[in-house]
């Protein structure tokens, strides 16, 4: 191979024909191209090995679900049920009232998205549109609460709702949740890039600042929703704390505390409560990877302006 | 239709220093002004006072009478194009430029038929199903001025609105704004940096300059009679030359040293006398500039070479010897640069005369186009002094 180098090396490049061009192009570019094939390989490789590594837990739980107890408790190593069965699905499911959890959890989750999607937004329009006195020192007030930590105020919160009578409802679930700091901040960072003549052009147009919101700011950014929608809805269908002190009665529980259920003394099935657990992941892990190029695009491209 | 009138406007941001000071402006009916000025002049904020988007600190803002200081931008009725368009970028064209009837709640069929005329007048018929990214920046500056076009405001409010095209773009764009003006019949307010666009598209402009009016005039007057020396410069390209010179003490010329500018000076004094005409003289005595130091303004135009001269009927002065530091030439003209009084200026001259790097030429001023400075104030005495004798005021006190 490499005496054509040579031979077509000789020559001035004017003279060479189509065919010899051609020829030099492919002798030329295969080291480069081999060396890009082998970093590929390596890798596509080591990510697997990673990803393999960091799934091990959530994989090993997938196959314990479909393994009768009898598959779990022997001297062998058993990655991989021998008998699968769907028995610890239905066991789950009859045990407790896991599908009222699961519709408990998404329509807590789901209000609290919603809820939060409104008023951030509403709220975030007003520190990046809107001139008014003190809106600096607002901002930096709402802010400020991010640096509270939950378990700071959750007596207080607890003694707050249940002097009201709240206790053991949707409302006490939800209410306490319907606006946060982070997605105020998340949806000021992106209408701060968000071009300034566009909303001088609406004003000019008639247009009210609600009217603006709608028809131009939210699809104009509805890769921040989307991001704000997959962080907020996981964030709440994993709320733990809470629900578990605001909520004693089965038909209020949602399904992270009704989970826990299924671990009772008299009768713990290891097997069952892992296939409770698979069948509760579903849901946040769908949204996630439903969600996962909005939420990464979400999360940075407030942040560098291009 | 609409009589814009601002009354001493002023503007600060934050209790800082005044943006805009004192700004008071008539401005007619279906008048085209064109605000312009170095940039950080306060040209955009006072349109965007006008329009609604910045709030007036100080003074009122009246449109047909009625005060518009508070009102909403919307309830102005005027239009805004905006330099970088401002167009909705999820919406069809269409959409874009039924937006604002839309919102104003005109009828879909009225707007369907707006919209088409107005997308024929300005040529986007085949582009009304595409978004603005599709389109060139022409393209979307033309959208813009559509839906400016579509509400039939009683102002349009252009802010800068070719500066973001190519050279090409923007003088085409130039002319058709202009007959747009033409056909609408409706005021224009033009915020532009480029002189051309304000000589070529104004009835009058308004030079502004760190927030306060310079002068306020139609394009030729400002042209032929600055008011002061920041708009003689700012005015006209290349800009206006201006050396140091002293008025006579009879006032019938002035002087100017042309000693040390690397050519041996004709005349013995080293210096050069202007006779100026009575009328020039006449103003001079009646402020009493005798023996007092001036600025002599003259535009590269009104040099002439000495041997061209001779046909010229206008007022000649007498011919001086400058050496030239460079020549460019522009096609039709030429651009001489030589050093005069220690100060680098530039002849206008006819490309035909060849003239190069390094060469000796004799030149001469049109004496009827010379303008005088005052020194300290900047204020032109000639401008000034006929302002006053219009006025009927005699005294010289206030020059």
């Amino acid at each position: 191979m490499s005496d054509i180098v040579i031979d077509v090396r000789e020559k001035n490049g004017l003279e060479m024909s189509a065919e010899e061009l051609k020829r030099l192009h492919a002798v030329m570019s295969a080291p480069g191209k081999r060396k890009k094939t082998a970093k590929k390989i390596l890798l596509v490789a080591v990510n697997t090995v990673v990803a393999l590594f960091i799934l091990l837990p959530l994989l090993y739980a997938v196959s314990i679900a479909f393994m009768p107890s009898s598959d779990l408790y022997t001297m062998s190593m058993n990655l991989i049920p021998t008998h699968p069965t769907l028995d610890n699905f239905r066991e789950a499911l009859t045990k407790v009232p896991l599908v009222r959890f699961v519709l408990n959890s998404f329509l807590v989750a789901g209000l609290i998205t919603f809820g939060q999607v409104i008023s951030c937004s509403l709220a975030a329009f007003s520190f990046s549109f809107l001139e008014f006195k003190g809106k600096n020192v607002l901002f930096m007030i709402v802010m400020a609460t991010m640096m509270i930590p939950g378990e700071a105020t959750i007596i207080s919160n607890y003694l707050t709702v249940s002097s009201w009578g709240w206790l053991n409802s949707y409302r006490v679930l939800i209410i306490p949740y319907l606006t946060s700091a982070m997605g105020i901040f998340l949806f000021r960072q992106f209408y701060m890039s968000f071009p300034k003549a566009l909303y001088e052009a609406a004003m000019l147009d008639g247009c009210s600042n609600l009217r603006f919101i709608l028809t131009i700011l939210m699809p104009l950014t509805k890769s921040g929703i989307g991001a704000m929608v997959v962080y907020t809805f996981i964030n709440a269908w994993n709320m733990y704390m809470w629900p578990l002190l605001v909520n004693g009665s089965n038909e209020m529980r949602t399904v992270q505390i009704g989970i826990s259920m299924l671990n009772s003394i008299d009768a713990q099935s290891i097997t069952m409560m892992i296939a409770g657990v698979v069948m509760i992941i579903i849901p946040s892990i769908s949204i996630f990877i439903i969600g996962q190029k909005q939420l990464i695009r979400g999360m940075f491209s407030g942040a560098v302006k291009g | 239709m609409s009589q814009i009138r601002l009354n001493h406007i002023c503007k600060s941001y934050q209790g800082t220093d005044l943006a805009v000071k004192d700004f008071n402006l008539d401005i007619g009916e279906k008048e085209f002004i064109v605000f312009v000025g170095p940039s950080g002049c306060g040209k955009s904020t006072v349109l965007r006072m006008i329009a609604g988007l910045e709030e007036i600190t100080s003074g009122e803002l009246w449109m047909n009478g009625k005060l518009m200081n508070y009102e909403d931008p919307g309830k102005r009725n005027v239009s805004m194009v905006f330099q970088n368009y401002a167009l909705y970028p999820h919406m069809s064209i269409y959409d874009n430029l039924a937006f604002s009837l839309a919102i104003r709640k005109v009828p879909k069929k009225e707007i369907k038929k707006r919209v088409t005329e107005t997308a024929r007048m300005l040529g986007l018929e085949q582009l009304l199903d595409r978004r603005p990214a599709q389109l060139s920046g022409g393209q979307k500056q033309r959208v813009a001025i559509g839906s400016a076009i579509l509400r039939e405001p009683n102002a349009f409010l252009m802010d800068e609105p070719l500066s973001n095209l190519d050279a090409k773009m923007r003088t085409q764009m130039r002319v058709e704004i202009a007959g747009l003006y033409n056909r609408l019949n409706t005021t224009f307010i033009y915020v532009t940096h480029d002189q051309t666009e304000a000589m070529t598209l104004g009835t009058r402009i308004v030079v502004l300059k760190e927030g306060v009016i310079q002068q306020v005039d139609t394009p030729q007057n400002l042209y032929d009679h600055p008011a002061s020396r920041f708009v003689a410069g700012f005015i006209g390209s290349p800009s206006m030359n201006f050396v140091d010179a002293d008025v006579l003490s009879d006032a019938s010329g002035i002087a100017i040293e042309s000693a040390g500018d690397g050519v041996e000076a004709s005349n013995a004094s080293n210096v050069l006398e202007l006779k100026l005409n009575d009328n020039q003289t006449a103003i001079l005595k009646r402020f009493h500039y005798e023996g007092q130091e001036v600025t002599l303004g003259i535009r590269p135009g009104d040099f002439i070479l000495k041997k061209n001269a001779g046909g010229q009927k206008e007022n000649v002065s007498q011919a001086f010897p400058v050496k030239v530091l460079s020549s460019e030439l522009l096609g039709s003209d030429r651009l001489v640069y030589f050093m005069w009084e220690g100060v680098k200026c530039v002849a206008d001259i006819s490309a035909d005369d060849e003239v190069a790097r390094g060469d000796v030429i004799e030149i001469c001023m049109k004496l009827d186009k010379i303008h005088l400075f005052n020194k300290n104030t900047e204020a032109s005495i000639f401008a000034h002094g006929e302002k006053l004798a219009q006025k009927g005021v005699s005294d010289y006190e206030e020059v």
